[in-house]
């Protein structure tokens, strides 16, 4: 059938490409875009969760001030990332400075931000009430309660956040290539560009390919630092998922 | 890159219908009969199918503008099919389209492009008219300071130079015919380093202003180059394909009268004119009938 053949002669030209030791070597080869993507995503990621991850920590142990926050994250996910590398890189001193990473930084630090940040805040505000006040009725200061109690109940949450946040960033971050900062997205654009599609599927299947182990990789961090009693509710596999108590705060968290 | 006007809208190919349906009656050749006048969905196909237009109604002629019909795989066979009399195309790219998507060594030079275009359409009624001077390819672009300072106009003239430059373009630049591999096998350009950057789009204009790149892959007419008072390097090895702005019609309406006016047209319409065109529908936001009208009483044409 013909569409069965065009279907396995494309497999064959993508499996080619992948093999050919062309593709591998050098500065545009798939091992040095695949680590300038990782290198890109990592940097992102924690960016996100110092910014997101911080604002979370503080406003969910005040428990001032949140809603606005989550609102506004929530509402800084519609801004289209393209949109937003453009506005960067027309700025002179951002430009392509640092080889084009600091743009396309900025840019997915922005996407990668409102996840974090929302699920943090919902992690601190689904600490148990009664557990805080036991805390602090032992004589603990509100810093000894964050880090002690209240971060470690909320890590559930917040590693949900991150791994939202990080396959965002890795399937998004093929962008910077219009910037200069050659990574998966090089081959991407490339392809769709001159209508190879062979080359254009290739880079989007190892995109893929790293946003699933990043995936796997997360929730297995995300099941080791859940502490010990609250890891028997967690359910196994990817499907891992973090529920909040509250409906109005399920809402708003991104599992 | 090659794809940019040929990828422009798929989804139009639903128009095809309704042109079929409204250009039904053949005009006669006869009397001054009605030209109905199609163009694809780019902006720079309106301006120019308005100003072919308005300058056979000039000349006596009833005119219909079809503008928007979609992409070149439907205006094409309107105009072969004779449900269009007329469109605007584009030398080169219609050569290739003409012959299964491959760019032609004939496209390169722009008196081979229309021979090679007439004999392709030949068989169907179809023939193409002499070139206007308005040009719209894949330019490389300098800013005025660059040039004035090394003297460049051409693509020759960066050779000294090259190895000093960074060259931005597109992701698939540095592996694609016509682009660095080009540069490179036609110019002898060897460039300091590659920078990617968009498809001729704002991150490219800004790179270029920022002067993290000094050369840089732009279009020919869409405005940048004007507006941001850069200067396209003329390609003087003939690297990018010949795509002037070309009448195309049917031979049953091409009569003395016709051509002459569309000719009267293309002596005018250089890249630069186009390029303002664009920019006045495009960022201006002007209508391209209007813009169209405005520049003929301009030059003289009303």
């Amino acid at each position: 059938m013909a569409v069965w053949d065009h279907f396995r002669h494309f497999v064959a030209s993508v499996a080619s490409w992948l093999t050919t030791a062309a593709n591998w070597k050098g500065s545009s080869g798939i091992p040095e875009l695949l680590w300038r993507q990782t290198e890109l995503s990592l940097a992102v990621v924690i960016g996100a969760l110092v910014i997101g991850g911080g604002i979370g920590l503080v406003l969910g142990h005040t428990g001032r001030g949140g809603l606005v926050a989550v609102n506004a994250a929530n509402a800084a996910r519609a801004v289209p990332s393209l949109a937003l590398l453009t506005l960067f890189a027309i700025v002179p001193w951002i430009s392509l400075r640092w080889g084009g990473f600091l743009a396309a930084f900025l840019a997915l630090v922005v996407l990668a931000i409102p996840p974090i940040l929302t699920n943090t805040y919902v992690g601190m505000r689904e600490v148990d009430a009664e557990v805080r006040d036991a805390a602090k009725a032992m004589g603990l200061t509100g810093g000894q309660v964050l880090r002690t109690v209240e971060l470690p109940l909320a890590t559930p949450f917040l590693m949900a956040g991150v791994r939202t946040a990080s396959i965002e960033v890795v399937a998004t971050s093929t962008l910077a290539a219009y910037v200069s900062y050659s990574d998966l997205g090089t081959p991407v654009i490339s392809g769709l560009n001159t209508n190879n599609t062979v080359e254009a599927f290739a880079g989007a299947l190892l995109v893929a390919l790293l946003a699933a182990v990043v995936a796997l990789g997360l929730g297995a961090l995300q099941r080791v630092l859940t502490p010990l009693p609250l890891r028997r509710h967690m359910p196994r596999g990817l499907g891992a998922s973090t529920r909040a108590r509250t409906p109005a705060l399920a809402a708003a968290v991104e599992t | 890159m090659l794809l940019r006007r040929s990828l422009m809208t798929v989804a139009a190919l639903g128009t095809t219908a309704i042109v079929l349906a409204s250009c039904s009656s053949t005009p006669s050749a006869s009397s001054k009969p009605t030209i109905k006048i199609g163009a694809t969905n780019f902006e720079e196909q309106e301006i120019v199918a308005n100003l072919y237009g308005d300058v056979l109604s000039n000349a006596g002629y009833k005119v219909k503008v079809e503008s928007a019909l979609g992409t070149r795989a439907v205006v094409v066979p309107a105009i072969q099919h004779g449900q269009i009399d007329l469109e605007p195309d584009y030398a080169a790219s219609l050569l290739g389209y003409l012959h299964g998507g491959k760019p032609q060594a004939a496209g390169t030079q722009i008196n081979t492009a229309i021979a090679a275009d007439k004999a392709a359409l030949s068989s169907s009624g179809v023939t193409v008219l002499s070139a206007s001077s308005a040009l719209d390819t894949n330019v490389f672009a300098v800013t005025r300071a660059t040039a004035a300072k090394d003297h460049l106009t051409t693509l020759s003239s960066l050779a000294p130079y090259a190895s000093k430059l960074i060259l931005g373009g597109p992701p698939e630049c540095p592996t694609f015919a016509g682009c660095e591999p080009g540069l490179t096998s036609v110019y002898g350009l060897h460039f300091a380093s590659f920078k990617s950057l968009d498809e001729a789009g704002p991150l490219s204009v800004a790179a270029l202003k920022n002067g993290e790149v000094q050369v840089v892959e732009l279009f020919s007419s869409d405005g940048n180059v004007v507006s941001n008072n850069f200067v396209a390097l003329t390609d003087d090895k003939h690297l990018e394909g010949a795509d002037y702005i070309v009448p195309v019609i049917r031979k049953s309406v091409d009569t003395a009268a016709v051509t002459a006016a569309l000719d009267s047209l293309n002596s005018k319409l250089t890249t630069d004119a186009i390029s303002q065109l664009n920019l006045d529908v495009t960022a201006n936001k002007e209508q391209p009938a209007a813009v169209a009208k405005t520049w003929l009483a301009s030059v003289g044409l009303k």
